[in-house]
This record gives C-alpha cells, structure tokens and sequence, in this order.
C-alpha cells in the first residue's frame, strides 16, 4: 500500500515536475501572503508587514530546497541536474574533454579489442558440451619423412590402431582441414573444407540445425554414397538459404556428394581462426596410405582422466600402435626410426589452432602492450583532472559559499568523471569492434581466411571502463577531499598545494615511464618488419607469378606430360613473361619437403634431414638465384638417365666442409643422387628461417607427372593483362584444369602479416603515447611557469637571468622526466625478454635503440615544455606586479 | 529558552503533525500554530522543517491535500488525514506511550 503510494509519488514528481514545483511555488506564496496579511491586520504597514512575514518564514527558496530534497526521487532528480551541469560545463571547456575522452577510448578500445582477439583464440572453450573433456593427440619425435604440418599427425591407419587400442578417451574422432574448389573449371573457387571420422559431429556432441550430421555408417570403405554437411554459411551464402537444399548434390574433386545437412550457424569445426564450408567423411579423401600424414586425432577423455594420464597411456602404447602401421616403403633404418616416434595427449577445450601457436605470443604481447595504453591513458585523464580541478577552484569555492554542501560538490564532480568515462568507454567499444575486425582483416589472405567470433567481453569492458573511471573521479576530487575546509575563499587566489603539485609529478613520469614501453616496442617492431622487409632471400622472389595448375579432369597420367610441356610453351609466349619453370614447393608457398639423405665422410655415413624441391629446368633462372659452379638441369636428365641433384652453399658447407660438392653422391631411402651444380642460398619457408641445406633435384627425371604443377613465372611487368595471358593459355591447352594465381609480392606480404600487425599497432601506440606524454608534460610544465609567475617577474625585476627563470621552471619537471626515463627503460629492458622470438634482426638491448628512445622521449619533453619556457621567459615584472 | 523549544525531539514531528490534524484539515500554517497550541508553546515548528515533512507525509500517502478557500477567503494548501494516516497516528501514539513510560520507569528507578 504505502510502496504503491511511495511509486504514484515517484511518477508524479519525475513526469508532472513542473506541475509539481508551481504547485509547491503557489503554496509557499500563499503562505506569505496569509503571513503578511496577518501582520497588516494587527496594525503593521505594508513594508513592515512584509518584513515581518519574510523573517517569520525565513527563505522562501531555502525551504523549496528543503522541501525538493525531502520528495521521493530527490535523488534521481539531483543527480539528472548534475548531469546536465556536468555536460553543460564539459562543452564549455573543450579541449579537456576531448583530450580525456579521446585517451579513455584508446585505452579502453584497445584493451577490450586485444582482449577479445586474445579470448577468442587462446581462452575460450569450443561451443560444445562438456569442452573440457576435449583432447588432442600428437606424434612427436624425429619427422622421419613424414610431410607433416598444420594438424597433420598420423596416416588413416594409425589412426585407426588409436582409434581401436586406446583406453583413456570414452570416444574419439579424426578430421583433416582442406579445401574444396566449387568452380568447374577455370580460376578455382574455394571453399574450407574439413575431413571428418564418422564419429565427428557425434562426439562433439553437436547436431545439425537441419537434416543430420555425418555418421559412422557415413565412412565406409569405398565411400558409396557418402553425404556432406554445409556450414550455415555456405548454405546462406551459396544456395540463399534455400530449404530444399537437403539431398541436392555438390560436385566437389570430381565426385557428386549429396547435402545430407547443415550445421547451425554458431558451428565452425574444432579449429580456431578457421570456419568449414562443407565437411566429407574421411573415406572420400580415399588417402588410406601408411605414409600419408594428414589426420589430426582428437578425443573425449573418459572421466576420471586427465591428459597428463592420457599422455602416460598413449606413450607406452605407442611402439604397439606404430609397429602396425609402419609404411611398407620405408627403409630398414627409417622402419627402425618409426616405432620411437612418440604419442603425446593435450587438453584441447578450446579446440586446436596453429592461430594459436603463430599469433599466441603476439597476442599476448599486443594485449601487454594495451595494458600500458590503459595505464598511460588513466596517467593521463588523471593529471587532466588534478588540473582542472585546481582550475575549478573558484568555481568550487563559490558554490561552497552559497550553501552547496561538500558531498555535494564530491557528486557534481564524480558525475563529470562519469560522464568522460562513460563517453569514453562507448566509443572504445566502438574502436574495440572497428580494430578487432580490422586486426583480423590484416592478418588474413583470400587463400587463407581467419574467423573468429569476436564479441566485446562484457566484464573486461566493464573492468577497463571502471578502472579508468575511478581514477578519474578519484583525481577530480582529490582537491576537494583534502582540502582540510571547504571555507568559501570567495575571489582568492587558490593555488594548488605542495601534494598536489607532487600527485601531478609522479603521473607524470608515469606516463613519460609508460611511453617509454610502447616507444621502444614501436622502435622494434617497425625495426623487425623493415629488416624482414628489406633482406637479401637469395630470390628475385618480387617479381615472380605462382600459377598453380590443377590438371585434375585433363589427360589422362600418360598424356600429362606432353601436355604440360605444351602448356610451359604456350605460357612462355605469353608477351611479359620472361622465364617459365615449375616447382614441387614454391619458397614462401606454406609448405615445404623434408627429407632424410645420407652419405659416406671420414667419420662414417653421416644422416641428415634436409630440405628438398623438385625443380623444372630453368627454376634458377625464374628465381634469379646465381648458380655459382656445375651446371643447371637439362635435356640430357631424363626418367632413364641417373639421378641428378643441384645442392645449394648451406648444403656444402654443411656436408663438405665449403669444398666444391661437384661430383659427390648421396642416398635417399634407396635412391643414390649425382651432385651436378651448386646454386646461391635461398631462403625456402619463412623469411626469418637461417639458410638451410637444400637439395634440389630435377622433375625431368619424375617418371610420373603430378596433377598438380606449380608453375613459377618470371613477369617484366606485373600487370593484369600477364596474367590474363597465362591463363588464357593454359585453358587453351587443357579447358578443364583449375588455376590458383599467386604472386610473389603477395606471398612476401603474407609472410610478413604478423609482423606487420605489430609493428603497426606498436607503431600508432607509440605515437599516441608519445602526444600523451607531451600533452602531460606541457600541463605540469605551464602550471608551474603559470603559479610562478609573481615570483618570476620579480626575479627578473632583480635582474636574474634567463637561464636562472629556466632552471626555477624546468628543473623539476626535468628531474621527474628523467625518472620516468629511466624507470621506463628499465621495465622495457625486463619486459622485452618475451618478444625475443618476434623480433628479427634488432635487440631490446641494443644501445643504439635505447638512444633512440631517449633522444625521443627528449626531443618531445624539449617540444612540450619550450612554449610555457618561452611564456615564462617573457614574463613583465610590470604587469605582474599591476595584476596582483 | 527559545533555543530549547526549537530543538524538536527526533521523529516527534511526524506524529505532532498528525496529531495535530486528526481534528481536522489545516492549511500549512495552520499546521504550526495547532502544533504550537497544543503543545502549550513548548515545541514551534519553522517553516524549513514543516513543509519538506508535511510533503513527505503526502507522498507516504497519510496525508492529502487539496486547494481551497481559506478563513480570510485565500487560496491555501489544505492537509488533511487520510484513513492511513490515520491508522498511522495511532500505531505512533502507542509507540510514543511505551516509550513514555519506559523512559519515566527508568528515571524514576
């Protein structure tokens, strides 16, 4: 009843509010008027009735007050008034709040945004039930010619030795990502595509949003019939979301599979960063080779077991497992060397991703790097808000003075700091979304696309958002809470204590400290990406097309040869193509061949694993790697004549000591090779990769042609008409390959991306928190110039010289600067052993980078306190003795 | 000792004012004058404390209030006790009274 009439109040006053105050105007006014009427009756004139009747009801807007502060909502109202007040002045003084707003957002953007990339690729749990029971399984030990890579671990018959003889995992499944070309013919069109073991979708425990998922009785040998499963996307994306999908056939690697369903949209597979189009059953790869690598096991532990127990069960059965599954092709030492491979298991809750193992330590450190944006924004919102308090104090003392109470004048000013923050936060939320996407676009390439669900963490942007907001209420109001009374010193002159004056140092080398950090890591990461930018591959790597040729519906085996001889021709008279020449593995393509060789020397056979490509005649020439002894592969190589190897200096001086390696010999499994020519070192996989031995032999000798050829085209120009020309080309001799273009600035580019993205965001951090640190410099310097100005002036009445008035003005700051230097030196300095492995080719050490952040931090400390100098300089005894 | 008399017991005022219109519909001013009669003078409520309370009751929904003609034929706010307030009235009286007695009993033991 009473809490009824307590909300009708609540209504009344917060919706009828002027209604309401002309009513409680009229009252006190007849109250007055009743008073005075009274008093003229008994005998007072009008003047002194009035008098009378005024000293009887004391003050009439004084009892309003009292009266509003008493209603139901008084709260709610006053605190809508400091609102508006807080806007109204906050538009008043411009700059301030766009200087606070702006440093909240970037503090507050870039840590939800790192956060977030940071969450969705190393944090969160698959969207599956129970993801904690989740677990992966690894074949380590020597790679003993196994081609693996990105989740390739064990051949379809190991997996099924796992699959039939372990005891740890309630259920297990295997999957191989691929991708699927969806074009007929012609530039190839792909779509993600992802392998999966019939028990896939079941022990993920994930159905699908319409018609079924793929089934055990899905994989059989022979694959009769085998269904697919579209992604929610693909089907929105491909087929419009059409419901009568179901049962409608895709042509997929010359194959019908008809769509038996699709997955509800929030399903991606159990790879983070990719998302899969369409998934087959493993038995439609139809790789059932014992040295074919390329299923990646998982599994759901049974309860009860850890990993690390897992672990301890698949290691000691390995040797079992691998014995019945040894590739018949081996040799007898490679057959040796498999069954000590060893299987390890890891928790997998959130699924795998390589993302994860290439970008993990840079997403840490970029989130590390937000963290001190973060801290440099809050140095930063704080000393603006010291400043402004002290320059409100008038203000503050004036409303003191006309009865506002202090808890009053606290809330205005915890309401301003709000409201900077809340401004703030919003529009970092807003960077957070634009920079999260825009981090994911840089990081990925139309051959290799990176998905991630990114969503704004609500509880860190309430966390970031908080901490920023509590320090910039608790530096507003600093002046306000110590001062020991709020006496209403209407008109003097208040100047900010000696403490004061000491909270605005110390943010200040704080915030010099902070962007010392994010100065330095610019300087090394714009240095990494130069010096990866600009090094010597060994290849004219810049000026090279990759055409990736899939002759998969063309000739048949036999006739490839012929054709493909006819299609390096008709490429070569393609006006602007220099020179033509394929390779097995183009550097810089992603994946490289790993062999084992061995050769007789003094100590004994000595084995290795190298590196091998198989080359057309004229690779070198395309690829401008100087062939520096010997002779290139040629017509006299062919599938009868012995085998033949070019070897580059890495391989020389490795295996003969840097003596000429013409004429040696070295054995692969059962092939012996006939060293012919030695070639320039040439950087193969990654940019950052030391030169490795290489052997390259000659794909004239191959007595089958591939179906796959990589051609590497050597342009004078690169423009679209070129590559029209080879493609043009290339289906006039076979109309129904599939042709995939690269370049190889482009290949560069993507080798570069994670580089790149650091250094462009250290970049901008740094110099964001470069004008930071100059905006607080300057503040702390012209407040100190500004509250020294009598004393100045009279110094200088007295004939003191300039450097003296600089020294009295700088000194401090100086001083303080100079800590902040050093202080952020030296965290930098401790920090920076994480980024080891990011950077290429400079030291967080090097002195020469610790100059450069210096002179830097200098250059801006110089920049930020010369105007207030200047001012101080020029200060007139005269005037400031008129003025005061 | 005016001061004295000003110094309104904490949570009297509620029940003075309630008291004070259960005889009837007051104007504001009224209010403070019946306070004063009642009380033979010892208690005066000023006008600072009297409206943010009488406005407080309202909005608890023991009083209402309506516009009318006053004695001298003005227009005045009149308070009058709804049938809450009046309950209100006598669950505080009785509070008032054991209290009373309470205090009385402990100062005389």
């Amino acid at each position: 009843m009473r809490a009824l009439a307590r909300l009708r109040s609540l209504y009344r006053n917060l919706v009828h509010r002027g209604r309401v105050e002309r009513d409680l105007d009229d009252e006190i006014a007849a109250v007055f008027s009743a008073l005075e009427e009274e008093h003229r009756r008994s005998g007072l004139s009008a003047d002194d009735a009035r008098r009378a009747a005024a000293i009887e009801l004391g003050r009439a807007a004084s009892i309003k007050t009292q009266v509003r502060d008493a209603r139901t909502g008084a709260a709610i109202e006053t605190l809508w008034q400091d609102v508006r007040f807080g806007l109204r002045l906050l538009r008043r003084t411009p700059s301030f709040t766009a200087a606070a707003v702006l440093s909240v957002t970037l503090g507050v953007g870039a840590t939800i945004a790192l956060f977030g990339l940071l969450d969705a690729v190393r944090l969160r749990p698959l969207p599956v039930p129970r993801a904690a029971e989740l677990a992966e399984v690894r074949l380590d030990g020597p790679r003993c010619c196994r081609h693996t890579g990105r989740n390739r671990q064990v051949s379809l018959p190991l997996w099924r030795e796992i699959e039939r003889q372990q005891q740890a995992f309630s259920a297990m499944f295997a999957f191989a990502d691929t991708r699927f070309n969806l074009a007929p013919q012609g530039d190839v069109r792909y779509v993600e595509g992802l392998y999966v073991s019939g028990g896939f979708f079941q022990v993920l425990g994930v159905s699908a949003l319409m018609g079924r998922t793929i089934e055990p009785a899905d994989d059989r040998p022979g694959c009769n019939g085998a269904p697919a499963v579209i992604s929610h996307a693909l089907w929105q994306r491909e087929f419009g979301g059409r419901r009568d999908i179901l049962g409608q056939t895709l042509t997929l690697r010359g194959g019908l599979y008809p769509v038996a369903g699709v997955m509800p949209p929030d399903f991606f597979g159990v790879e983070v960063g990719r998302r899969f189009d369409v998934a087959l059953p493993i038995c439609a790869a139809g790789f059932d080779r014992r040295d074919h690598w390329w299923l990646a096991a998982m599994g759901r532990l049974k309860p009860g077991w850890t990993a690390a127990a897992a672990d301890a069960h698949l290691a000691a059965l390995g040797p079992s497992l691998l014995n019945a599954a040894v590739p018949p092709n081996y040799s007898a030492e490679m057959a040796r060397t498999f069954p000590t491979l060893r299987f390890s298991v890891h928790a997998a809750p959130n699924g795998v991703s390589p993302l994860r193992e290439e970008y993990g330590g840079a997403l840490w450190l970029l989130f590390g790097i937000a963290a001190v944006v973060l801290l440099t924004a809050c140095a930063n919102v704080g000393s603006l808000s010291l400043v402004r308090a002290a320059a409100r104090q008038p203000e503050l003392a004036l409303r003191s003075a006309l009865g506002a109470t202090r808890l009053r004048i606290v809330r205005q000013l915890a309401v301003e700091g709000a409201l900077v923050t809340l401004a703030g936060a919003a529009a970092g939320l807003a960077l957070a979304r634009a920079a999260g996407g825009g981090i994911l676009r840089a990081l990925s390439t139309p051959s290799d696309p990176i998905v991630l669900d990114l969503r704004p963490d609500w509880r860190v942007a309430a966390l970031t958002a908080g901490i920023v907001g509590a320090t910039t209420m608790a530096f507003a109001m600093l002046p306000v809470l110590r001062a020991r009374t709020s006496q209403p010193s209407i008109g003097a002159r208040v100047t900010a204590g000696r403490r004061t004056m000491v909270v605005r140092e110390v943010l200040v080398a704080l915030q010099v400290a902070t962007s010392v950090i994010l100065v330095a890591a610019a300087l090394l990461f714009v240095s990494t990406f130069r010096n990866l930018a600009t090094m010597n591959t060994g290849l004219a790597w810049d000026r090279v097309l990759v055409a990736n040729v899939f002759f998969a519906d063309g000739p048949p085996p036999a006739a490839r040869a012929a054709t493909q001889r006819e299609v390096a021709r008709r490429i070569a008279a393609v006006p602007g193509i220099e020179h033509v020449a394929h390779a097995s593995t183009p550097p810089f393509s992603g994946s490289t061949w790993s062999t084992i060789i061995a050769m007789p020397s003094p100590a004994g056979e000595i084995e290795a694993e190298i590196v091998r490509n198989q080359v057309s005649a004229g690779y070198f020439a395309a690829v401008d790697t100087p062939l520096v002894a010997g002779r290139d592969f040629d017509h006299r190589d062919t599938p009868a004549s012995p085998l033949v190897a070019v070897v580059n200096e890495q391989f020389a001086r490795t295996f003969f000591g840097g003596q000429s390696p013409i004429g040696r010999r070295y054995t692969e499994g059962k092939q012996q090779f006939d060293i012919i020519g030695l070639v320039r070192d040439s950087k193969q996989y990654t940019l950052r990769e030391e030169f490795r031995p290489i052997t390259y032999t000659a794909s004239a000798q191959s007595a089958d042609a591939p179906s796959t050829v990589r051609f590497v085209l050597r342009r004078r120009t690169a423009d679209a008409a070129t590559t029209a020309g080879v493609r043009d080309a290339i289906l006039g001799v076979a109309p129904g390959a599939g042709i995939r273009f690269a370049t190889g600035g482009d290949m560069l580019t993507d080798a570069m991306r994670r580089e790149r993205l650091l250094a462009g965001l250290a970049g901008f951090f740094g110099v964001v928190a470069l004008a930071l640190a100059i905006v607080g410099v300057y503040g702390v310097v012209a407040y100190a110039a500004s509250t020294r100005r009598r004393e100045i002036g009279i110094r200088r009445a007295l004939g003191a010289r300039a450097a003296d008035v600089l020294r009295a003005v700088l000194g401090r700051i100086g001083f303080v600067a100079s800590l902040g230097l050093a202080v952020g030196l030296a965290l930098t300095l401790s920090l920076s052993a994480g980024a080891a492995s990011l950077l290429y080719g400079v030291q967080p050490h090097d002195p020469r980078l610790l100059a450069a952040v210096a002179g830097t931090m200098l250059l801006a400390g110089l920049a930020a306190s010369a105007f207030p100098a200047r001012r101080a300089l020029r200060t007139d005894p005269v005037s400031v003795l008129k003025d005061e | 000792m005016p001061r004295e008399r000003a110094a309104l017991l904490q949570g009297t005022l509620d029940l003075l004012i309630l008291k004070a219109l259960s005889a009837g519909e007051l104007h504001g001013l009224g209010v403070s004058r019946r306070v004063a009669q009642i009380t033979d003078g010892t208690f005066t409520v000023q006008p600072g404390s009297l409206f943010p309370a009488l406005h407080r009751l309202e909005e608890a929904g023991w009083l209402s209030s309506s516009w009318q003609a006053s004695e001298n034929n003005r227009r005045a706010k009149y308070y009058a006790l709804t049938k809450a307030g009046r309950k209100q009235l006598g669950e505080e009286k009785a509070e008032w009274n054991r209290i009373a007695i309470a205090i009385a009993k402990a100062l005389e033991a």
